[in-house]
């Protein structure tokens, strides 16, 4: 196990993070401590961490505190380090403990309501593609339409007989029991085997960092594997104005250069005005556990991300993540649409 | 051309000012003539502009006459005369003194022998600035009489505590934040009213300009590191950047460097799960110091981030070596003026003494450029400056 | 001119430790203080609650004293003590009978000592070395100097002493083989003070020779130097202690937010030379490393040295043994002064004990002491404050006894004391102007003491301006002055750890300091 105690103790008090923290800019520090608080000083004294379970999965897991710090300290992995030594069963927040027993009874992490058939790859190919909980229980377009865009470029899909829910969300809320078990269920099911894609950025970074897998994000497929060449637009000739969400555990925990990727294909759909809103890297308040334990706090980031949509005049904002989709569409404000959904209606 | 590089830089985290060039006989006594010093220690430096005052007024005004114009269009508006003799007022009272600086931290530039009587305004519950404390230690640093300190509460913190100015900067894009200062301010009977830096890129011109012509007084900034002035500052030079075609990569970093002979060909770069490999024809590095993350110190010594480079520690007497830390003031000396290796025209040195012709170091990442004289950002720029002259002038 | 019952010189815990018991006697005491409590041998200490393991072998009278005062301390001073257990370990290459050694002299000298295996040594404590190859579970604990000393304090006043810091004595009048008046500076205003005293104590520790030659007598004594290293973050749950005969580096000592490595011994000639060798800190590093592997990567953020009083004779350092002496000088002609020598924090009370039934006995008076039973401060749950955070609560709950009630109603009650003040140690800013309105309270090192401000990682980087704003509030002193001082002290811890983290943390500082600030030029080039 790494050892976050002496990995955050580079911190030089420069107070970066807690400029940029998005959750801090929407409650303040006397709800929410704070990355520096949380991650750094607090385990420090480690008889006393408990004392954080009053504000510490208020944490959307951004990434940005890491990203913004001159030393790159992992302070999101020490925060989530202390959420696991801290986890307690008996005391998980409401919303916490739902997505538990959606794990218990259903192998998902949120309750499945598509009770719709879905599409269903034929054959076992070469490409596994794994759907993830949103994709498929929630937002099924997700799942549809990653399925059928890559179809349409003609890629060999076959998906794992019985997946479970990868096991990111247990990580965000301390349940390192569960997220264990989800994983042993899903090594036996993946049978070892080939190329990985999933449309979620969490799934995406969870596979890599806890499956010791090299999966990649449908839009680093397209990009990468595919290649922009064989992508075929249908022509269009309404304009409509689109702002592009960048995800933070797209950008920050796979890579920024995926976001250029979206920028790259966003550039070649007919009929598309990008127009660019502030801040586009800003939290949504989708991450981290937050829209269970706190959907206020989910719900402020939120309306402030459509604001700045809304301010630059877009008609429909996309975004590479099905969690960020889930999260903003609670809101009636905006067309949300998930990125990959959009490149399936435009594609050939 | 790409930048790649962190999200939070020296600059960022910096006062926003520029010092170039400090004249003798400054009126304030106990700050130095950095620029003497600099000149002594660093031979790069040294060698490129020389030892005479108006070659090195000569090449700064080109410098200035590049990026004053192109950050007051990205709504950051400078001034500043290096040849004035006086002071801005830092957030914790002490004298500072620059050349070139935000518009309203200009009017902060006090003439110590004016007889304008000057007030400090603090906001309640923002962090980083207290008017009494700063009152008083500019009080006793300059002897000033007819410095007052007064506190005030806005409605946008109101109930809170420790906000910190970029919270408020966001707020204030959608909130008349100046009006309720104006408010404030008119009922003070001083004829210059500094405040902590409260607006961000976008609003920083407007609002400042807006609570000018509301109070009818002079308003000014107080310096403050840490905050916004910084932050303004690199988004600013990054728009400019931009504007000029550069692409901006934040949040990789640089882990190896292939070369062959003296010529490099990539950098591998990293983001949290991938590695990518990057082609350049010339690269400049401005990665840092050891503060801003471009150099990192293992158990004992400094060391540099990307492999084949070594790191130098500058015109220090031969017999002090960066891990002889035994010598305690001497260690800090040591750290704050190590940077990559370099020859005499920013060319990097590699650590078996491979000269890349394609590789230049700019900034605090060169030896010697990083001692705090006060001299704060200037150094560095010019550097850049000098270093990109080269890069371009090398085929 | 004033007069008391009895006049004590010395306020590090011992004396302390006297005013209250003596106060609790119905006795009517002053205590002078030369600069703040604790700026001694207490406040240099290792912050350890000794089982009396260390003593077991070589010097069973401290054992004993030890392991008996260890359970009444853990009873009375339960608010500035974290019981957290110790462990002996040796290493593989270490006296192998030590062992049996240490567990008989344990048993002899009723210290609780219980071998436990490796692998269980090794559950309990993760990052010891996989080098361990035996370890005996005894019943350390760590303790905090400061808040030790300010409780005895503060209890002592609430029965009616008075007890004054920054009080340097600077004469003994003595007349008829007695002293008949004490005259004192008082360093706030420079004024001269005298006052009456029936019997003075001479509790000053590695001064007491200095002191008592102010009545023409002299204490053989042997000063003895140690250093200790203080490490970011808690590494180990308990005291680690070497299974060795004592030596240096031996031990590590969890506390508050530090883990704290010591120490060494060295006989030094002058009581000031608090210096702190290079070489001291690499050999602590060094031994350190042996029980705990980590600290070869962990960020030690200052070194710190004190001087020990240790009673003089033909032994040196570590062979001198640590127990105590109550000195009555009427032997040598002078009726009413009593010194106290030696000793360690662990038996600071005993020694009071011994010392105050002294002097009730020189004063006729009738009195027994009651200090093995009467808490020193009432230990609390951590409370729960709409307004505050629960972090730091809990500690406030560690840092100040049943006193944290009236901190805590400050912090909520002022306009900015919910701020906070200090990040690394979670210290608001009402805790700092509760103690920045007592009158005890001269210096930023003060409220430090008291506080905890300042002691974290980055050794005051910020919070030092914050610091000076609140002290402004109460004080007329200078801003400049006030920060001028506490970076001039504190520099001497810092300069021996300017390496790794520190080093970057301290350019980061100059940068602040030198470059945006001009400190160094503000404070007149001294700022180091």
């Amino acid at each position: 196990m790494k050892d976050h105690l002496i990995e955050t103790s580079g911190c030089i008090k420069c107070g970066a993070c807690i400029n940029e923290c998005p959750v801090i800019a929407t409650e303040g520090v006397q709800r929410f401590s704070g990355p520096r608080n949380l991650g750094v000083d607090a385990p420090r004294f480690l008889p006393d961490i408990g004392a954080t379970v009053d504000n510490i999965m208020m944490c959307t897991t951004c990434w940005r505190c890491e990203e913004v710090c001159p030393a790159n300290l992992p302070v999101p992995e020490a925060i989530l380090h202390v959420r696991r030594q801290i986890f307690s069963a008996p005391n998980m927040l409401h919303g916490h403990r739902r997505i538990a027993e959606n794990i218990d009874k259903y192998r998902r992490s949120v309750e499945p309501r598509n009770t719709h058939d879905q599409v269903s790859p034929r054959g076992k190919g070469e490409v596994m593609y794994f759907p993830g909980c949103i994709g498929k229980e929630r937002i099924p377009s997700i799942y549809e339409s990653s399925v059928g865009v890559l179809g349409k470029v003609g890629t060999d899909l076959w998906i794992p007989e019985g997946w479970v829910c990868c096991g990111a969300p247990l990580e965000k809320i301390g349940d390192w029991d569960r997220l264990r078990m989800l994983r042993e269920e899903n090594m036996t099911r993946f049978e070892g085997r080939g190329e990985i894609v999933t449309s979620c950025p969490g799934c995406t970074s969870h596979l890599i960092a806890h499956y010791n897998l090299e999966p990649l994000h449908t839009l680093e497929f397209l990009y990468e594997d595919i290649g922009m060449s064989r992508l075929r637009f249908k022509p269009n000739e309404r304009t409509i104005r689109v702002a592009l969400h960048h995800p933070c555990h797209l950008v920050r925990t796979i890579g920024p250069h995926v976001i250029d990727y979206a920028y790259s294909i966003l550039n070649e759909i007919p009929g598309v005005k990008l127009v660019e809103m502030e801040d586009p890297g800003a939290c949504c308040g989708g991450g981290g556990g937050v829209v269970a334990g706190y959907p206020d706090i989910a719900l402020n980031l939120a309306t402030e991300k459509m604001r700045k949509a809304r301010e630059v005049g877009a008609e429909l904002l996309l975004a590479p993540c099905p969690f960020c989709v889930l999260n903003l569409g609670r809101l009636d404000s905006l067309e949300i649409m998930e990125f990959i959904s959009f490149v399936n209606e435009r594609l050939e | 051309m790409a930048v790649i590089g962190r999200a939070t830089t020296a600059t960022a985290l910096s006062t926003g000012c520029v010092t170039l060039y400090r004249p003798p006989g400054i009126v304030l006594s106990p700050l130095r003539t950095d620029f003497e010093m600099l000149n002594r220690l660093v031979s790069p430096f040294n060698s490129i502009v020389g030892q005479e005052p108006e070659s090195i007024a000569g090449a700064l005004n080109e410098l200035r006459g590049f990026l004053m114009p192109r950050l007051e269009e990205q709504g950051l508006p400078m001034s500043g005369d290096f040849n004035q003799s006086h002071c801005l007022i830092s957030n914790i009272g002490s004298p500072y003194s620059c050349s070139i600086n935000p518009r309203y931290s200009e009017n902060g530039r006090l003439d110590l022998s004016e007889r304008k009587t000057i007030a400090l305004l603090g906001f309640l519950g923002l962090r980083g600035f207290d008017p009494d404390l700063a009152a008083s230690i500019f009080k006793s640093a300059v002897g000033r009489r007819g410095i007052r300190a007064y506190w005030t509460q806005i409605p946008e913190i109101r109930e809170r505590y420790d906000v910190s100015p970029s919270e408020v900067a966001a707020r204030s894009d959608h909130s008349p934040v100046e009006e309720h200062i104006g408010r404030s301010i008119k009922e003070l009977d001083e004829e210059i009213i500094g405040i902590p830096p409260i607006f961000g890129l976008s609003q920083y011109q407007k609002k400042m300009g807006h609570l000018e012509r509301d109070t009818g007084k002079r308003i000014f900034e107080v310096v403050t590191p840490l905050s916004l002035p910084g932050h303004r500052l690199q988004t600013a030079l990054e728009r400019v950047a931009a504007r000029e075609g550069c692409r901006l990569l934040k949040g990789l970093t640089a882990i190896d460097m292939e070369f062959s002979g003296n010529h490099a060909s990539s950098v591998t770069v990293r983001s949290r799960s991938r590695e990518q490999r990057i082609t350049f024809s010339k690269m400049i590095l401005a990665s840092g110091n050891l503060v801003s993350g471009g150099l990192v110190t293992n158990v004992d010594e400094p060391d540099q981030i990307v492999p084949p480079l070594q790191a130098d520690t500058g015109r220090m007497p031969s017999t002090l070596s960066v891990s002889d830390t035994s010598l305690g003031s001497q260690a800090l000396r040591s750290a704050m003026t190590t940077g990559i290796r370099t020859d005499a025209d920013f060319h990097v040195v590699c650590k078996k003494g491979e000269v890349l012709d394609n590789v230049f170091v700019a900034g605090s990442a060169l030896s010697g450029f990083s001692l705090p004289t006060g001299v704060g950002l200037g150094g560095v720029m010019f550097t850049s400056w000098i270093a990109a002259e080269n890069a371009m002038e090398e085929g | 001119m004033p007069k008391t019952e009895v006049l004590i010189v010395g306020g590090g815990v011992t004396g302390a430790g006297i005013a209250r018991d003596l106060a609790l006697r119905g006795t009517s005491v002053m205590l002078l203080e030369k600069e703040d409590f604790s700026t001694g041998a207490t406040g240099r200490s290792h912050g350890m609650l000794h089982s009396g393991g260390r003593y077991a072998v070589k010097d069973p009278e401290s054992a004993m004293d030890c392991a008996r005062e260890g359970v009444i301390l853990k009873r009375i001073a339960s608010y500035c003590i974290e019981d957290t257990g110790g462990l002996f370990i040796g290493i593989e290459d270490d006296d192998p009978t030590y062992v049996d050694r240490f567990l008989r002299g344990c048993a002899e000298t009723g210290v609780q000592a219980k071998e436990i295996t490796t692998k269980e040594a090794l559950s309990l404590e993760p990052r010891l070395s996989s080098r361990v190859s035996s370890s005996v579970e005894v019943l350390d604990a760590s303790i905090d100097p400061f808040a030790l000393t300010l409780g005895n304090v503060e209890d002592a006043r609430d029965c009616g002493a008075e007890i004054l810091n920054y009080r340097v004595v600077q004469r003994f009048l003595v007349q008829e083989g007695r002293i008949q008046e004490v005259i004192f500076e008082n360093l706030r205003n420079g004024s001269r003070e005298s006052v009456r005293p029936e019997v003075v104590v001479n509790a000053s520790g590695a001064w007491v020779d200095n002191v008592a030659s102010l009545a023409g007598l002299r204490i053989p004594m042997s000063i003895d130097k140690g250093t200790l290293v203080v490490f970011n973050g808690r590494l180990v749950n308990r005291l680690i202690n070497r299974l060795r005969m004592p030596s240096d580096g031996d031990i590590i000592v969890p506390s508050h937010s530090a883990s704290i490595v010591g120490t060494t011994s060295d006989r030094v000639d002058s009581v000031e030379d608090f210096v702190v060798d290079r070489s001291d800190v690499d050999l602590l590093i060094s031994e350190g490393q042996s029980m705990v592997p980590d600290l070869r990567h962990a960020r030690a953020i200052r070194a710190y040295a004190g001087v020990r009083p240790l009673l003089g004779g033909r032994k040196e350092g570590r062979d001198i043994s640590r127990t105590y002496r109550v000195i009555d000088h009427e032997e040598e002609g002078i009726d009413n002064l009593v010194s106290i020598v030696g000793g360690k924090l662990t038996t600071y009370r005993l020694m009071a004990e011994k010392t105050s039934d002294l002097i009730m006995c020189k004063l006729g008076s009738a009195g027994h002491c009651i200090t093995a039973s009467e808490p020193i401060s009432n230990p609390m749950a951590a409370k729960t404050v709409r307004d505050l955070l629960a972090f730091p609560l809990i500690r406030m709950n560690r840092k100040y006894g049943d006193e944290q009630t009236d901190i805590i109603a400050g912090c909520t009650s002022s306009l900015r004391g919910k701020e906070i003040l200090c990040t690394c140690e979670e210290v608001l800013r009402g805790e700092a102007e509760y103690f920045c309105s007592r009158e005890d309270v001269m210096r930023l090192s003060d409220v430090m003491r008291r506080t905890r401000i300042g002691m974290g990682y980055c050794q005051a980087g910020l919070c030092i301006f914050d610091m000076a704003s609140v002290m402004m509030e109460h004080s007329n002193q200078e801003p400049l002055d006030l920060i001028g001082h506490y970076l001039r002290e504190r520099w001497k811890g810092v300069e021996p750890v300017l390496f790794g983290s520190q080093l970057r943390q301290e350019v980061f500082k100059r940068y602040l300091y030198d470059g945006v600030y001009h400190l160094e030029s503000l404070l007149g080039g001294e700022a180091r």
